[in-house]
């Protein structure tokens, strides 16, 4: 649904934020996974139109997008990872005024569809109070709104469950994996679960590359049966893929064709291990070996 | 030692600000086209020093500390790290005072900078001096220093309480413009135009004013000026430090101001309840809707900050106020019964457009970034909204904010007007604030257009502000920037006046306004099409051109060619640099020709046919030259200083000719030399065609309602002409000329005989000519010139007057077509005429006035020469009364509709009357002729005639008034000047030629009588009136000495020669 060819973007500071990316995503939902400044945002960013690439090609269906950002504007649903609202405004009067740039102008329609996004955020009760006055995570599920009014069929959303409570965030999963036949969701976030449990198609971005992408299964496979988890912190030849704490005792998950010590269970290999794998170079280095 | 820690962290900080370095750029360049503005080499160059340093500090030291204070004080809140920092173990004490105290430093280090500049400046222009350095040194230490840390302490105090920049920009702002206009009421010499309003302020201010500019400029009147301040001033800066420290020890204890908009509590609900299903909605972008959407909300946004409603608010009460103070202003002492004109015009020329840019410019920057300001820019700029949709609403919201802005104007005029019994004319008001609306839309547009494209906030303020500089500072005349269309988005119209409307310049308006309004189109469409989408986003469309963008440039490029075509066309010399230029080649090229024997013109047979209605008038001349000088006259220079071509010259006798285009002279060889004592006879024409992309002015204009031609500068004048010469030292160094030997009256004419001439062929002889005109007009209108009316008739639908002079004129002509209303009278020999639009109680007291002088200078100094004499009303174009031989105009506003205030000891009507009717006898009876001479003949003595008459009309009382009047103007003015004195019949400056005169005069007259002077002046005519040998300044001095005992020289000597001014301010 999406193409990506060749894709670099580079700040004025000489910084290359993203280089030759390419990617080939489907319809549904995808994850983005990569660590703070990996581009993920550059990324998003580039992909809404607001940015524009040093070289590269994006198509959106159809659709050449950076030669035609005004009709991808048309198809997309955006949340950043920051943004603010106006002041003195009403959260509803603002999700109208989105309705009308988004070119939702049967009043009715809109009506209706407003009255359902506020069902579905959880702001129905304070739709007429000021959006400047609500809370962080109320916030967000405001900009959640504005990004699912109309009909966008690709939906960008930058860390959408920051500042959501776990039910809230619950509430958020339930609504995109609802919606996500007809559309493609790119989801960025750093937290591999989110993912995990959402998307059925990812993408790995590291230091402005896709380090790997396709969907999740396929991303595992290479790991199944070489992930053990650990008390004990291992000494050999091992690869230490993540320290975790539970109860304030380490567990340790770790890379290895064998057991690398007698305390180690082997384990299912989990989107999280891939992650911390592609973040390791001298792990892929023993990938490739 | 933890502060000088501070002290350095902040100052590690500052030097890694942008606009530190700006600041750093900007101040020194200010400070250096403030000194270079030296003019005349006598000035006093400590006085002058002071009077700029202390334009710096009020000009500047406000602004510098809006622009910078947010920078150090609300650094913290600006980018969210105000938890990071308040939680560090500084106490808010040192913190404050650290960033306060640097603050400081950095004002009072950029203000020594700028002063610095201006006394090097100075010393460059009046070489070294140690008394300089000192008083550098110590305006910075005793006026900047103690100025400077209390605006940064105000800075922090105001951060303690809001944390918003606005704030700071406005109260700032606002502190600026207060200062400068009291600066205005307490006769700041830096500000043109201001006057002591009210000597309760003024004293007031000596101690409040926060640069200690009125306390010192109240010590100016003192000869020599004192400088370095009195007790007084010393207590002023004494409390300043007080309030600097009174305000940190307010800023410890203010509490921030809290945000009405409290946070809400999450109340969601998180119980699972059956939810609606999410349906998508077919959405289509239809630009005029989103145009509306963005338009409402950008207004209501807008209006609904406490900023917004504040300004508005005081908006509607400072322009209520403005008008309202001064709705009934004429002149000093003089009221009018006002009108919605007079109401409108005290806002609609200077406070509403330059206010008004000012709010234009904070509108525009709050539309165009408020979606970057308020973070939504990413989600506004991701909607399908093209980006000239978001421009467009920009605009419109921005148009609605200045129609209201008009709106509010209109209510407080009218408010105003109600509260004042004004005549009020509602048409009036569309007009005119139309006129105001218009160019500040187009500023806004313009505004607009740098917000967009720029994609940093502060380059495209400083786009702005430069523009606002080129536009009302005199900035743009210092770089050379002197054409027209430098008046960015305006035009040159000029004030309605209720004599003619908007006739003086109407038809400037619409060329000017579709130039700016073409580029303004183009340049936002380009906007559009680079547009970072209110968010500082880039753009791959950015520094390309399509094909409607290169269109719309084209187009307006087009325009403005045009536009600028026809403004040179109509006057080619339209700037001063121009002018110089023309002056600098015309002496260069001709002024050999000063010591070339040319014949004088005797007599003048004008055929005048003025078309009012199509702006335009034909000459056509006929010269009687005659050879006065005792050597044949073989070549002529002739020639004239204006864009009237002279046509069809050719004389009676046979010769060639030899054109000059470039600077408009033509030298005629005759084939056979004019002996002396031979007459020959002179051809010409001219046309002269009022330009219509430049304002009506003075001397020469043709309008429906008014039409004036004066002949000086239009006419062919014969020979090398002395007066065009340049007389700045500085302007003929820079253009390559020999410096003229300027020595002053009281030196050159010391002695009776010793008329020498500035340049050997300005022959002190009196330059007068017989006239017989015939002018022709359209009918309705009244032809008019100098001599007695011989007959007049209609013909082919035009109407005609023939006139001729008695005897020869003083050779300064003009000719008239006014409509109106006429009051004649027979008195004695002189048939006395007055047009003026309405004969009213002002008209009869005009007439009044020129009887009363016909009278007393026939029976006291010499009769009137001529048969007629005519007083016209003319519009306001700036001159309040202006006399030629046998013509006296009076401008309308002041003396056909005002009339004296309840505390005006006498009517200014009637001292302006006499004035100008004695004009015909000190001007242009003597007077003239000696081109070397100073005003003093002309205008000190009509002065003398105002006393008087008033006394002989009015009484003692009312003579003394206008002598208390005189005193307290001559007061003002010495404070402000910083020429060095001299004595009055030397003097130059209009303050020594009127107020100095009036007290010197009535000096003499308490201590010699009239008798006396009369005297006096009755031998001066004896000995010099044509066509005897043209009388000086000086003789009249002798004369007067002549009269007078022994015992009274000394007083006649002290305030006609003497330069101290004991005697007339006490």
């Amino acid at each position: 649904m999406l193409t990506i060819n060749q894709l670099s973007v580079t700040y004025p500071d000489g910084t290359k934020a993203l280089q030759d990316i390419n990617l080939q995503l489907p319809a549904g939902m995808v994850g983005l996974l990569g660590a703070n400044g990996a581009g993920k945002s550059t990324l998003m960013r580039t992909l809404a139109t607001l940015q524009k690439p040093d070289s590269g090609q994006i198509r959106f269906a159809d659709l050449d997008v950076l030669q035609q950002p005004d009709s991808l504007r048309q198809q997309l649903g955006y949340l950043p990872q920051y943004f603010g609202v106006y002041p003195h405004i009403s959260c509803i009067a603002l999700l109208q005024h989105m309705a009308v740039l988004k070119g939702i102008h049967n009043k009715a329609e809109q009506q209706q569809q407003i009255d359902t996004l506020l069902q579905l955020t959880n702001l129905s009760a304070v739709a007429k109070k000021q959006v400047a006055s609500f809370s962080g995570g109320m916030r967000q599920r405001f900009g959640i709104a504005q990004a699912l009014l109309g009909n966008p069929r690709l939906l960008i959303m930058d860390e959408p469950t920051a500042g959501l409570d776990p039910a809230e965030r619950e509430r958020l999963h339930a609504l995109l994996v609802t919606i996500s036949h007809d559309k493609l969701i790119l989801l960025s976030t750093h937290i591999v679960e989110d993912i995990e449990n959402l998307c059925p198609f990812v993408a790995l971005i590291n230091q402005g590359q896709i380090v790997q992408s396709g969907p999740v299964p396929s991303l595992l496979t290479p790991l199944q049966g070489r992930i053990w988890q650990s008390p004990l912190r291992p000494d050999d030849s091992s690869v230490l893929l993540s320290e975790s704490y539970r109860f304030g005792v380490p567990t340790y998950r770790l890379l290895s064709q064998q057991q690398p010590c007698a305390a180690a269970v082997p384990v299912e290999a989990t989107l999280q291990d891939r992650y911390f794998f592609e973040l390791t170079n001298k792990a892929a280095n023993n990938v490739a070996t | 030692m933890l502060l000088l820690k501070l002290l350095h962290n902040e100052w590690r900080y500052l030097i890694r600000q942008p606009l530190l370095w700006l600041a750093l750029i900007l101040l020194p360049l200010a400070a250096y086209i403030f000194a270079t503005g030296i003019t005349g080499i006598d000035t006093i160059a400590d006085k002058r020093l002071q009077a700029l340093h202390m334009t710096l500090l009020m000009f500047y030291l406000p602004l510098l500390c809006g622009a910078l204070a947010p920078l150090m004080l609300l650094r913290d809140q600006n980018h969210d790290m105000t938890e990071l920092i308040h939680s560090t173990p500084v106490p808010l004490a040192q913190r404050l005072l650290a960033r306060a105290a640097v603050l400081t430093l950095l004002f009072a280090g950029l203000m020594l900078i700028g002063f610095s500049i201006i006394y090097y400046l100075l010393c460059q222009h009046f070489g070294f001096q140690a008394s300089l350095l000192r008083l550098n040194l110590w305006d910075f230490a005793f006026m900047a220093l103690p100025a400077c840390a209390f605006y940064a302490m105000l800075a922090g105090c105001l951060t303690q309480r809001f944390s918003s920049n606005v704030v700071l920009y406005a109260v700032f702002a606002g502190l600026w413009l207060v200062y400068l206009v009291l600066a205005s009421m307490t006769g700041a010499p830096m500000l043109a135009g201001s006057t002591i309003n009210s000597d309760a302020l003024f004293n007031v201010m000596r101690l409040l004013d926060p640069f200690g500019n009125t306390a010192l400029i109240a010590l100016y009147q003192h000869n020599p000026p004192q400088l370095y301040g009195d007790s007084i001033f010393y207590l002023s800066r004494l409390l300043y430090c007080l309030l600097t420290a009174g305000l940190f020890y307010l800023s410890l204890r203010l509490k921030p101001y809290q945000d009405r908009v409290k946070p809400l509590p999450d109340g969601s609900s998180h119980q699972l309840v059956q939810q609606q299903p999410y349906r998508a909605v077919t959405a289509k972008p239809v630009g005029a809707l989103q145009l509306w959407q963005l338009t409402r909300t950008a207004l209501t946004t807008l209006l609904k900050q406490r900023l917004n409603q504040f300004i508005l608010l005081g908006w509607t009460l400072l322009l209520g106020n403005e008008v309202l103070s001064g709705i009934n202003y004429a002149e000093p002492l003089a009221v009018l019964h006002p009108t919605s004109l007079d109401a409108l015009n005290r806002i609609a020329d200077d406070v509403l457009p330059f206010l008004g840019s000012l709010l234009t410019l904070l509108w525009s920057y709050q539309l165009n970034w408020r979606n970057r300001h308020s973070a939504m820019a990413e989600l506004i700029a991701a909607a399908p909204v093209r980006s000239g949709i978001l421009l467009a609403g920009n605009m419109l919201a921005l148009t609605a904010l200045i129609l209201l802005m008009m709106l509010l104007s209109a209510l407080a005029c009218l408010a105003a007007e109600w509260l004042a019994n004004s005549e009020i004319n509602l048409r009036l008001y569309p007009e005119v604030l139309g006129k105001v609306a218009l160019p500040l839309t187009l500023l806004g547009a313009l505004f607009s257009v740098f917000h967009t494209i720029c994609r940093s906030p502060l380059t495209a303020a400083a786009c702005c502000v430069v523009t606002l500089l080129l536009k009302y500072t005199p900035l743009s005349g210092k770089l050379g920037l002197t054409h027209t269309m430098w008046n960015i988005a305006g035009s040159p119209l000029q004030p309605a006046d209720a004599y003619w409307r908007f006739e003086q310049s109407q038809s400037v308006f619409w060329p000017f306004m579709t130039f700016w309004l073409l580029l303004s189109i183009g340049l936002l469409w380009l906007a559009a099409r680079w547009s970072h989408r209110s968010g500082s986003f880039t753009n791959a469309k950015r520094w390309t051109l399509n094909l409607s963008s290169s269109l719309l440039l084209i187009l307006a490029v087009m325009s403005g060619v045009h536009l600028h075509l026809n403004i040179i066309a109509e006057r080619p010399l339209m700037s001063s640099d121009l002018r110089e230029q023309w002056r600098a080649n015309y002496e260069q090229r001709y002024a050999s020709w000063a010591a070339v024997a040319q014949p004088g013109i005797s007599h003048i047979d004008a055929q005048v046919d003025i078309y009012p209605q199509q702006g335009e008038a034909v000459f056509t001349l006929n010269y009687t030259l005659q050879n006065r000088t005792a050597e044949p006259v073989s070549k002529l220079l002739v020639g004239n200083y204006s864009a009237s071509t002279i046509a069809g010259l050719r004389l009676s006798v046979p010769h060639s000719i030899e054109a000059d285009q470039q600077l408009g002279q033509y030298v005629l060889t005759l084939t056979q030399p004019l002996a002396p004592g031979d007459t020959v006879q002179m051809h010409s024409k001219l046309n002269f065609r009022q330009p219509s992309y430049w304002p009506a002015v003075l001397p020469q204009l043709v309008k429906p309602s008014f039409s004036y031609l004066r002949g000086i500068p239009l006419l062919p004048t014969l020979g090398f002409q002395t007066e065009y010469q340049l007389r700045n030292p500085e302007l003929r160094q820079q253009y390559g000329l020999a410096p003229l030997e300027l020595t002053k009256p009281s030196r050159l004419f010391a002695v009776a005989q010793g008329i020498a001439p500035v340049h050997p062929a300005a022959t002190a002889q009196y330059d007068w000519v017989n006239l017989h005109s015939v002018v022709s007009t359209d009918i309705g209108q009244t032809p008019l010139a100098q001599g007695e009316l011989v007959r007049q008739w209609q013909q082919h639908g035009r109407q005609y007057a023939e006139f001729q002079t008695r005897g020869p004129i003083r050779n300064a002509l003009a000719w008239y077509s006014i409509s109106g209303q006429t009051l004649s009278r027979q008195h004695g020999a002189t048939r006395l005429t007055l047009y003026s639009p309405l004969i009213n109680a002002a008209a009869e007291l005009n007439m009044q006035a020129m009887q009363d002088t016909l009278d007393w200078m026939t029976q006291h100094i010499a009769p009137y020469r001529g048969t007629a004499l005519s007083l016209l009303a003319m519009p306001d174009m700036g001159a309040t009364g202006y006399a030629l031989p046998q013509l006296i105009m009076i401008n309308h506003r002041v003396g056909f509709r005002a009339e004296p205030s309840a505390d005006a000891g006498f009517d200014q009507r009637y001292r302006r009357a006499v004035h100008e009717t004695a004009h015909q006898w000190f001007g242009h009876d003597i007077g003239n002729g000696v081109l070397a001479d100073s005003a003093f003949l002309v205008e000190s003595l009509a002065k003398y005639v105002e006393l008087v008459l008033i006394e002989q009309r009015y009484g003692s009382a009312a003579m003394q008034a206008l002598v208390e009047y005189e005193r307290e103007r001559f007061a003002l003015a010495v404070r402000r000047s910083t020429q060095q004195r001299s004595a009055l019949v030397d003097a130059t400056a209009s303050h020594d030629l009127y107020s100095r005169a009036t007290l010197v005069f009535a000096i003499l007259r308490q201590q010699l009588g009239d008798a006396v002077i009369s005297q006096a002046l009755r031998q001066l005519w004896q000995q010099h009136a044509y066509p005897k040998t043209p009388a000086t300044s000086m003789d009249f001095v002798r004369a007067l000495q002549a009269q007078v005992k022994p015992q009274q020289q000394q007083l006649v000597q002290e305030l006609l020669l003497g330069t101290s001014n004991t005697l007339l301010i006490p």
